[in-house]
């Protein structure tokens, strides 16, 4: 397969969306090489607990050892590939097939065959493990390439997304709670990590719901949530030229972010009210006056760690892309406490991700909407190519690789296909 | 009391049952059978007898108690997770206009049920039918049967771990 | 009661089905709200994400955009029918088992739930207090949700 010939200057070709091929190449080059987003290590505290999880094709256990470490396995027996695990999430001194009883230890080393004189040679066979387990200050990632950029390498100006809101955190940590909102939309995954720095889309997606706001006034004085959800809803509403002022921000390696758009009220990078006030305090206390002000001031959306997470530090959210097919994606949405802070504070990160994220989101759902109307318009062979050329005369080349855009440019879906292109002609 | 009555009672018993099914209160719904009670799900269509053919169960009160034991302590991780089940009863009717004292009744009822498990749902549809047998204002089964429309087919599976 | 309970529940599925949104907004006492969490058995919208947690206001910015010709997600409407089963009637509470048939765009979907009302009696008549449904696959990922359960 020619790769390259899927692309031409700002142009794409629609099998990079629709190709079964295609998706089956990205699995193999970028899914089975990159740095991909698993779990955060409150997930796993004790010795003994794991969580199952998929990394890229792959379904993998990531589990606390006793000796505080973390192994990262394949959820598949060496004896005849049966999945060990199948709960979400559990707490075991070891991990035994409930087939033929193979026993393996929390670092995937076998330590009890029934009948082993049965078996013609000894088995030497542990669970296989997962090439690289890195954790990024309690965010763990996987790695399927035994070779490559390590994971602070890989994130590159991207840390600065979970430094903000680790700096966010009173206690100077968080920790996962409130369970997940899982997404599915058939299209390709490609079209949510576009969309989530897309700041053209939101006025004519989202009309619907900024005018449903516009038409309830009363909403801006109801109760909190209502009133959050109606400044969310609004804040879509802004016009062109207010979206060209949002900067973008992309990453060699396919990572962008972009900056904030929720300016003021219930929603805003400050608010006037005491549960803030008395969190200000905390993080004045933890940082000091100056830091505290430059922490809260870091205003920033969205933030892409290419190829499989979006993070939005302001709001302790993160949303976690799987792909399944070239046509069928799911997104898990999660959401962190910021350690420290009065519960009244985790509520609103509930409340947030409720608003914006979940499959019946007002905004959401128009997404997933347009994603699929995308996915069966790309199936039509009259037109090969989509254009990606919006904002490229804007697009500025930073000294350190990095590159600047305006909000309305489409820098972050030039700037990820040639991280595409990188990882799959290799 | 009069039929309409006694309809309607035996019906919110019916649909209690099928909620403790719905809820996972299994030990509750256990409680509702007789101690020789029978429960028995056939394999053929209009089968006459579990003692000649096969059943998908054919099971005693103490059958159906290892069985829930069996879900509740999650001794068995090739039925874990456990299905989340739905019921949908329409349709009831029920075989007498009265109770005489020590007489048991026949109900009978559309049933409609989905099962959730590992991400997949799947669909049954059959007729129930109960024997029973009243206990003050309320009721005991000591009979329960369920014909599957598609219990003899012979594709796909057809192995079910929590009972309907 | 029981009766006045059952065909409030039954009533109310049909003015979903018909998308008389706004009249069934009108059901919801002022201080009620509808909810579908993700979790089985979750005790608290605090506890854990949901997929719908919405006070009576905020579920008018729903309906007003269900009303729209632009919503998206509607564009064409979905066709459902909501089948109501199993009511069983407690004072002012009320459980029922609910199917929904949802079609568009040549398919029809699935969701199967439990649904539990309470109510208040007010002077226009019974208000919903509080709708919760919990879906069977409520943790299961969904498409774009738009119809109210």
């Amino acid at each position: 397969m020619d790769i390259a010939a899927l692309l031409r200057g700002d142009a794409v070709h629609r099998a990079a969306y629709t190709d079964p091929a295609v998706f089956a190449l990205e699995q193999e080059r970028i899914f089975r090489r990159a740095w991909l987003y698993l779990a955060h290590e409150s997930e796993v505290p004790r010795a003994g607990d794991y969580v199952l999880r998929r990394l890229g094709p792959d379904e993998v256990l990531l589990v606390r050892r006793e000796d505080g470490g973390l192994s990262l396995l394949h959820n598949r027996c060496a004896h005849r590939g049966a999945r060990i695990v199948t709960e979400p999430a559990g707490n075991a001194r070891q991990l035994r097939c409930p087939y033929h009883s193979w026993t393996y230890a929390l670092d995937g080393r076998l330590v009890g065959v029934p009948l082993p004189e049965g078996y013609a040679a000894k088995p030497e066979l542990g669970l296989a493990k997962v090439a690289r387990v890195e954790s990024y200050r309690g965010f763990v990632f996987g790695s399927h390439a035994a070779e490559g950029q390590g994971l602070g390498e890989f994130l590159g100006g991207l840390v600065s997304a979970f430094d903000n809101m680790l700096d966010r955190a009173p206690a100077g940590t968080v920790s996962r709670f409130g369970g997940a909102l899982r997404l599915e939309y058939r299209g390709n995954w490609k079209m949510f990590m576009e969309n989530a720095v897309d700041l053209v889309h939101p006025g004519f997606v989202h009309r619907s719901s900024v005018e449903a706001a516009r038409g309830q006034p009363q909403a801006l004085a109801a109760d909190g949530l209502t009133q959050q959800g109606a400044q969310m809803f609004l804040a879509n509403g802004m016009r062109a030229p207010q979206w060209d002022e949002v900067p973008l921000h992309a990453f060699p390696g396919g990572h962008v972010y972009m900056g904030g758009f929720y300016k003021g009220g219930v929603i805003g990078a400050e608010r006037d009210d005491p549960v803030f006030a008395n969190y200000r305090k905390q993080l004045v206390e933890r940082h000091g006056e100056e830091k505290a002000a430059n922490v809260l001031a870091l205003d920033r959306f969205n933030n892409l760690v290419w190829p499989n997470v979006s993070i939005n530090a302001r709001f302790a959210a993160m949303r976690v892309v799987q792909p399944l097919a070239a046509d069928r994606t799911v997104v898990e949405v999660l959401c962190f406490r910021l350690d420290g802070a009065a519960p009244q504070m985790h509520d609103l990160t509930l409340q947030f991700v409720n608003l914006a994220a979940s499959p019946a989101s007002l905004v959401a759902s128009d997404d997933l909407e347009v994603f699929e109307r995308c996915q069966r318009g790309l199936q039509d062979a009259a037109l090969d190519w989509i254009d990606v050329r919006r904002g490229v005369l804007g697009d500025r080349r930073q000294a350190d690789g990095s590159t600047l855009g305006s909000g309305t440019s489409e820098l972050a879906v030039r700037n990820q296909f040639a991280a595409w292109l990188q990882y799959m002609r290799q | 009391m009069t039929g309409v009555e006694l309809w309607h009672r035996v019906q919110q018993f019916l649909f209690r049952e099928a909620r403790l099914l719905d809820e996972r209160r299994l030990q509750e719904w256990l409680a509702l059978y007789t101690d020789d009670a029978q429960y028995w799900v056939p394999y053929a269509w209009e089968q006459k007898s579990p003692k000649d053919h096969v059943s998908l169960f054919y099971e005693t009160k103490s059958l159906l108690s290892m069985r829930i034991d069996r879900l509740e302590r999650e001794l068995s991780p090739l039925d874990s997770p456990m299905a989340r089940v739905n019921h949908y009863l329409t349709n009831v009717q029920v075989d007498a206009v009265s109770v005489a004292e020590g007489a048991e009744l026949d109900a009978r009822a559309h049933l409609l049920f989905v099962e959730h498990r590992r991400e997949e749902q799947r669909w049954f549809a059959g007729r129930a039918s109960w024997r029973l047998r009243p206990r003050g204002e309320d009721f005991l089964i000591a009979a329960k049967r369920v014909d599957l429309l598609n219990a003899d087919q012979e594709q796909g599976h057809l192995r079910f771990a929590v009972p309907f | 009661m029981k009766a006045e309970v059952e065909a409030f529940v039954l009533h109310e599925a049909r003015l979903l089905d018909e998308r008389r949104f706004a009249d069934w907004l009108a059901l919801f006492a002022e201080d009620g709200v509808y909810w579908v969490p993700t979790l089985p058995g979750q005790a608290s919208p605090q506890e854990a994400l949901s997929l719908f947690y919405e006070p009576k206001a905020l579920l008018a910015m729903r309906v007003a955009r269900l009303e729209r010709p632009d919503m998206h997600a509607q564009t064409p409407a979905s066709r459902t029918v909501h089948h109501v089963s199993g009511i069983e009637v407690s004072g002012l509470e009320a459980h029922s088992a609910l199917v929904v048939a949802e079609w568009r765009l040549g398919e029809t979907r699935w969701f199967a739930g439990r649904v539990t009302h309470k109510f208040r009696k007010e002077t226009g008549g019974l208000r919903i207090v509080l709708k919760r449904v919990d879906l069977i696959d409520s943790e299961a990922p969904q498409r774009a949700i738009t119809v109210p359960f």
